[in-house]
């Protein structure tokens, strides 16, 4: 009896530490980014690192579905944001009556559908090939966004100002609500990616891309598995566009969204870990907060010289070289080292 | 008609001289440009047993399997899956024909883990749409479920339980032999295809893996077909041994029959002076 009723203790205490170990990182980190971040951020840390921080967190979660978690390489993410972020402007502008949050679905569904377009050459295409035809849909985008003015309500060079952020019956327009509604959005699309990598159609992505042949052959619907994994991921970085647009800089110019953009999302899927959900947010926290630590660490060193166009200059440099590192060194990025570094600090933090 | 089978037979006794063969192979003819893979090669496999097909290098032992998966088409000559004829077969359907292969250099997926490389091959078109998977609702649940439990009964039949959640990428070379052949088993194949599965091995690895595949047809009885380079190990494992040599088949035949045939010798002899001895030995 006294032995049994230990055992089922030690089960249970075994149980709950597990779940409490598992559980208290994220919970932590939720009730900090709710919590104590609305109370401590001011509106410049909100409107130009916590807003931007939280767009781009959500494109690389869309992009790594595809190309960390599925192999397929694309240089359309801009395009993809450039659809959800026009088409949520349009709905909203066409048909007032529909709610915002569904018009940033719709806006998500139009870019899911270019995505399925322009995705159809790599059931023929792979790697550098479909890279290249990927980048189809980015000039594309781009082109039908500056040329025709319907899309943008007649604004000729193809700008678009979006409306205040609605939702529920509130209106988010204060800096720190418009992180509040991006915060959730981002985290719910976040927990969506990370469960619909734990179902059976998110292992196929993982062994398309780890031998497509195989695959194949054991029958893993290889054609429907890599047209899901760009309408899925192109939706998400469709809903990324429009939080852009209508949460961080609220005008937007199609050139906002041009190649450069589709690379600074690759980049951050690089850094942060292909496959990994953990690691686009790591990615994207680096790429934004690097300019800033840059221009700070270098005004503070060399004065007045150390200008904007400097800082722009050494983050290229320290990007392309950090790049190269990583995928030599470390194909799984900051989420790996993160990994590698949590139990030693978890070790020092318990010991004080 | 060849003589019912005398020699090793199968275990179970699931041979039977009515039925149609596992699989025929009908005067196949392969090449490519002017070079002539395989050339009016027939060969039958009965239900049950293990098919070995040896030949020197370049002997078309992988142009042949490569027919039989379906990632060759020959110009002529038809293939007969338990006496059905398939005039082409798409690899994308092997599974769904109940066909299940390996590969000769490792065709795994290193980003899953071991039970999860295993149990992805047991029904890739079942378990609901993705709705249903990502809701976890009852009918992808149970898929999931059952997947589980017979890729952790292909785990533990492999020996390969302290790996069980590692990725696959990790694992020491053997393990993941095995974990291949264990991926093509789940499906429960009728046929499984067996590329060079000693290749890389050492002793040990060898001596366990021929063990692993005689108990893998006795328990699943399916049908095995096995291209090899280590002639003692075909020698031991084979019920017939079929040998080809530039495209030709010059020998078919049980491992006594096969050991003694004078053209098979030559073969060997003329093209590789490594081998004979493994055909004289054992």
């Amino acid at each position: 009896m006294t032995s049994l009723s230990t055992v089922r203790q030690q089960v249970l205490a075994g149980i709950d530490s597990h779940l409490v170990r598992r559980l208290a990182g994220p919970l932590l980190i939720l009730l900090a980014a709710y919590g104590i971040v609305p109370l401590v951020a001011d509106q410049y840390v909100i409107e130009s690192l916590l807003l931007p921080f939280l767009s781009l967190s959500l494109a690389a979660v869309g992009l790594n579905l595809l190309t960390g978690s599925a192999g397929q390489l694309s240089l359309g993410t801009a395009a993809f944001m450039a659809v959800g972020a026009y088409g949520a402007y349009n709905v909203v502008l066409r048909l007032p009556w529909v709610p915002m949050l569904l018009a940033f679905v719709l806006g998500g569904i139009a870019a899911a559908a270019i995505g399925i377009v322009f995705g159809l050459p790599s059931l023929r295409l792979r790697g550098f090939y479909l890279a290249v035809s990927t980048l189809a849909a980015q000039f594309f985008v781009q082109w039908v966004f500056t040329k025709f003015s319907w899309f943008s309500n007649d604004n000729t060079s193809g700008v678009i100002t979006a409306p205040q952020l609605r939702a529920f019956g509130l209106v988010f327009s204060e800096p720190t609500a418009r992180y509040l509604f991006c915060l959730t959005v981002v985290m719910l699309l976040g927990l969506a990616a990370e469960r619909l990598l734990a179902t059976t159609t998110g292992k196929h992505f993982i062994a398309i891309r780890d031998n497509e042949l195989a695959a194949r052959i054991i029958g893993v619907p290889v054609l429907k598995t890599k047209i899901t994994a760009f309408a899925l991921s192109s939706f998400i970085i469709g809903v990324a566009g429009a939080l852009w647009a209508f949460a961080y800089i609220r005008t937007v110019e199609p050139h906002g969204f041009n190649l450069d953009r589709s690379f600074q999302i690759l980049f951050i899927i690089i850094i942060g870990g292909l496959g990994s959900i953990r690691g686009s947010f790591l990615g994207a926290a680096f790429i934004v907060v690097l300019p800033l630590v840059l221009s700070r660490l270098g005004s503070a060193i060399f004065g007045g010289i150390f200008d904007s166009g400097v800082v722009e200059m050494c983050q290229r440099m320290i990007i392309g070289v950090l790049i190269i590192l990583f995928l030599i060194l470390e194909p799984d990025g900051l989420a790996a080292v993160g990994r590698r570094l949590g139990p030693t600090l978890r070790r020092l933090l318990w010991r004080q | 008609m060849p003589p019912p089978d005398t020699t090793s037979g199968s275990p179970n006794g699931h041979l039977s001289a009515r039925a149609p063969a596992a699989l025929a192979l009908d005067h196949i003819s392969l090449a490519f440009g002017g070079v002539r893979a395989l050339t009016d090669v027939s060969l039958e496999v009965r239900t049950g047993e293990i098919r070995s097909i040896i030949g020197p290098n370049g002997a078309g032992k992988s142009s042949l399997l490569n027919v039989i998966s379906g990632v060759y088409q020959p110009q002529s000559g038809a293939v007969y899956i338990d006496g059905v004829p398939y005039p082409r077969i798409d690899p994308a359907r092997l599974a769904a024909i109940g066909i299940a292969r390996t590969f000769q250099n490792l065709a795994l997926f290193d980003g899953l883990s071991v039970l999860d490389n295993i149990a992805i091959a047991r029904s890739p078109r079942g378990g609901g749409d993705l709705l249903s998977q990502f809701l976890a609702l009852p009918e992808a649940r149970r898929a999931a479920r059952k997947a589980r439990e017979e890729a952790d009964d292909l785990v533990q039949f492999f020996g390969l339980e302290t790996y069980r959640h590692r990725r696959v990428g990790s694992l020491p070379y053997g393990a993941r032999k095995r974990v291949e052949l264990a991926r093509a088993l789940i499906a429960r194949p009728r046929l499984l295809l067996l590329d060079e599965p000693m290749a890389g091995m050492n002793h040990q690895d060898k001596h366990d893996m021929t063990q692993f595949i005689r108990s893998a047809r006795d328990r699943f009885s399916t049908t095995v077909i096995l291209i090899e380079h280590d002639l003692s190990v075909v020698m031991n494992l084979s019920d017939r041994i079929a040998v080809l040599d530039f495209g030709n088949k010059i020998a078919d035949g049980t491992p006594t029959d096969v050991r003694t045939n004078d053209a098979v010798i030559a073969a060997y002899l003329g093209v590789d002076h490594d081998h004979p001895q493994g055909v004289t030995q054992s």
